[in-house]
């Protein structure tokens, strides 16, 4: 049985590296680079303390957020695991391995971060503060499992205390004192998990299957499934603005549909989006960004820029576009709507077409661009747009490229 | 005949799900299609809503092909087995927004909400919508639309049995009001005596066509007997 557990979670782990390692190397070259300012960083500070103080904070803090704001269970598992071993003693087999995996990985961190802080060499006063940092972090996570099983005031009353009593602790002493208590607090945790603290299955059983469907599918790469996945969590959120409160009839009842669905988008993706627009029109217009090499160049200054604005109004378009084969798909399925394809990309086009001119005569003013280059930016844009609606819904075809290429130069003569 | 379906076949890869299915339905008639899984009966529906376009036969609704149908006019109204839904619209819009694409469709917003009992629901997302609650209101949708014929894939599943005795009092209200319904189900017991003329389907073939009285004639079962106990015997003799 363990086996087919460790085969599965190989499998799902085989499956992320091989459609994310170029994330993954990404990734890889930045820790590296990292790590080097971190290395030269330290190396000039003489005096361990003059920092002690700032990393027992950053400690404190990842602490918290795992005991407080996190609302993950602390251990996951697969949920088929829980399901199936539910009333097996080998399910406390799984646990004592995750409660030994975590009381590693808590070791593992301190132990990094000892040794970045004492100038990456090994030594007796490097172990003693692994101890030191790794037993506090054991302690945040017991309290954080015990916290996300427990609602009833007289426990989240204990686990405060306890956490705020360990990180007074924490930051005013060192050596073996807290060491001690931190063990002993290990060892209370131990015990009231034991005996007293009723596990929440319904409740941890629902999120392990939701952090599973959004891990398979992140696994395999499955952008649509995400992307309802976020959508649904999105459409949880409460909402003000509702679709009857607009005069509603048959020829502006997709428009509005499309207006309510934009709204509606995350906040996030919007204000992501606003960055960039910020920063693409920042670079052209101020000299914020004339330190950085190669942006204070102009000429490469406004490639750059352009590229900033062109991934607003890609994204912005993949949005719609996405709107339009979900409605398309769904009516293929049962939520039929009564015109044709042509109809329907007419009238989800009014949105976008309206939030596209907004925004270039918006950029256009600000950046100062002549009013023959907006007013191109804007037919030519809303043109290519459209005409790429029509292409996906009638022949599946995205011409990415092409696409990238026309919105590339109608932008670049917009920052001109 | 206002539907026709003419010896339609259709087959998913090498694996035949309908061959040469030809089968009739009226105005102002229920018809039942009854069958194993994998008989054929979702594809079957599939086809008449347009969703699947069958490898040979045609279908015919009020005497023409619905491949000349425009989109515009299409008179069918199709409650699938899987409900789907915009995910970032409540309850309450859904019915507003279909509501809003069918305005010749005199249904109105309030009965649907009272009829199933949507009050406590009407501001909440498909996703937090129960299993039944989603199948409701995929059958509120359907109404809400502008059709003829009312085509319903397994539509009694989740429901509890008061909605299933309101559903069954609204398709028994479209009869009366002219409109063709098509219902395929295994819940014998729950269409048994509701519809005019059952269809069975076996493997891709229909096995049987008619009133429950015809069908008991053709295959001489004289006594009268449950739609699942002449289901049963007929299936029976098939496998003998």
């Amino acid at each position: 049985m363990y086996g087919y557990i460790l085969r599965n979670k190989i499998r799902t782990t085989g499956n992320f590296i091989k459609n994310y390692w170029m994330f993954i190397v990404g990734i890889m070259v930045v820790f590296v680079f990292a790590a080097r300012r971190i290395y030269s960083a330290v190396s000039l500070m003489e005096n361990i303390s003059t920092y002690l103080i700032y990393v027992k904070l950053g400690c404190i803090f990842w602490v918290f957020i795992g005991v407080y704001i996190k609302k993950k269970p602390p251990i996951i598992i697969n949920p088929a695991t829980l399901h199936y071993l539910l009333y097996s003693k080998r399910l406390m087999h799984v646990f004592v391995l995750q409660y030994v995996l975590q009381l590693l990985f808590a070791f593992i961190t301190a132990f990094v971060i000892s040794f970045a802080m004492y100038q990456f060499s090994v030594s007796l006063a490097v172990l003693q503060m692994t101890v030191f940092i790794g037993t506090y972090f054991y302690v945040g996570f017991l309290l954080a499992w015990i916290r996300y099983h427990s609602a009833d005031y007289k426990t989240l009353l204990i686990i405060s205390v306890t956490f705020v009593f360990s990180s007074i602790l924490f930051v005013l002493t060192d050596g073996i004192l807290p060491v001690t208590i931190n063990v002993a607090v290990i060892i209370g945790s131990f015990i009231f998990i034991i005996r007293y603290l009723n596990i929440d299955w319904n409740k941890y059983k629902q999120d392990l299957i939701f952090i599973n469907t959004i891990n398979t599918a992140g696994a395999r790469k499955d952008m649509l499934q995400m992307l309802q996945i976020a959508e649904e969590q999105q459409a949880k959120r409460k909402k003000a603005i509702f679709i009857y409160h607009f005069p509603l009839n048959q020829r502006n009842a997709l428009s509005i549909k499309t207006l309510i669905e934009t709204i509606r988008t995350s906040p996030r993706i919007w204000v992501i989006l606003a960055c960039f627009i910020t920063v693409g029109v920042l670079i052209v217009r101020t000299p914020l960004f004339n330190e950085i090499p190669l942006l204070g160049q102009p000429e490469i200054a406004s490639v750059i820029a352009v590229f900033f604005i062109v991934t607003f109004f890609l994204n912005v378009s993949r949005i719609f576009e996405k709107q339009l084969t979900t409605l398309l798909d769904k009516s293929r399925k049962g939520l039929f709507i009564p015109f044709g394809k042509s109809t329907i990309i007419r009238k989800i086009c009014i949105v976008p077409i309206i939030l596209f001119t907004c925004s270039a005569l918006i950029v256009g003013t600000i950046l100062s661009s002549r009013l023959i280059a907006i007013v191109i930016f804007i037919v030519g844009y809303n043109l290519v747009f459209t005409l790429r609606l029509f292409l996906i819904s009638y022949t599946k075809r995205k011409l990415d490229v092409l696409f990238n290429v026309a919105t590339f130069l109608l932008t670049y003569m917009l920052v001109w | 005949m206002y539907l026709s379906v003419e010896n339609v076949s259709y087959s998913y890869g090498n694996v035949m799900a309908l061959q040469d299915v030809s089968l009739s339905a009226s105005l102002g008639e229920i018809t039942g299609v009854i069958g194993a899984n994998g008989a054929g009966k979702t594809t079957l529906m599939l086809i008449i809503a347009r969703y699947l376009v069958p490898q040979s036969g045609d279908v015919f609704l009020d005497g023409r092909s619905i491949r000349q149908w425009r989109n515009e006019d299409f008179p069918v109204s199709y409650i699938p087995d899987e409900p789907v839904f915009y995910e970032e619209l409540t309850l309450l819009e859904h019915l507003h927004f279909v509501k809003a694409l069918y305005p010749k469709n005199v249904q109105d917003i309030e009965g649907l909400i009272e009829g199933f009992e949507f009050c406590d629901h009407i501001d909440k997302v498909p996703s937090l919508l129960s299993k039944g609650n989603r199948q409701k209101l995929m059958i509120a949708l359907a109404l809400l639309r502008e059709y003829q014929i009312l085509i319903a894939d397994e539509p009694f599943t989740g429901l509890d049995p008061n909605q299933i005795h309101h559903f069954k009092n609204i398709i028994t209200e479209q009869r009366k009001m002219g409109k063709a319904l098509l219902l395929s189900t295994h819940l014998l017991d729950v269409i048994d005596n509701l519809c005019d003329r059952y269809v069975i389907l076996h493997k891709g073939r229909v096995l049987a066509v008619g009133t429950k009285k015809d069908i008991q004639a053709a295959f001489g079962i004289a006594q009268a007997t449950s739609l699942e106990a002449i289901y049963l015997d007929i299936m029976k003799r098939g496998e003998k």
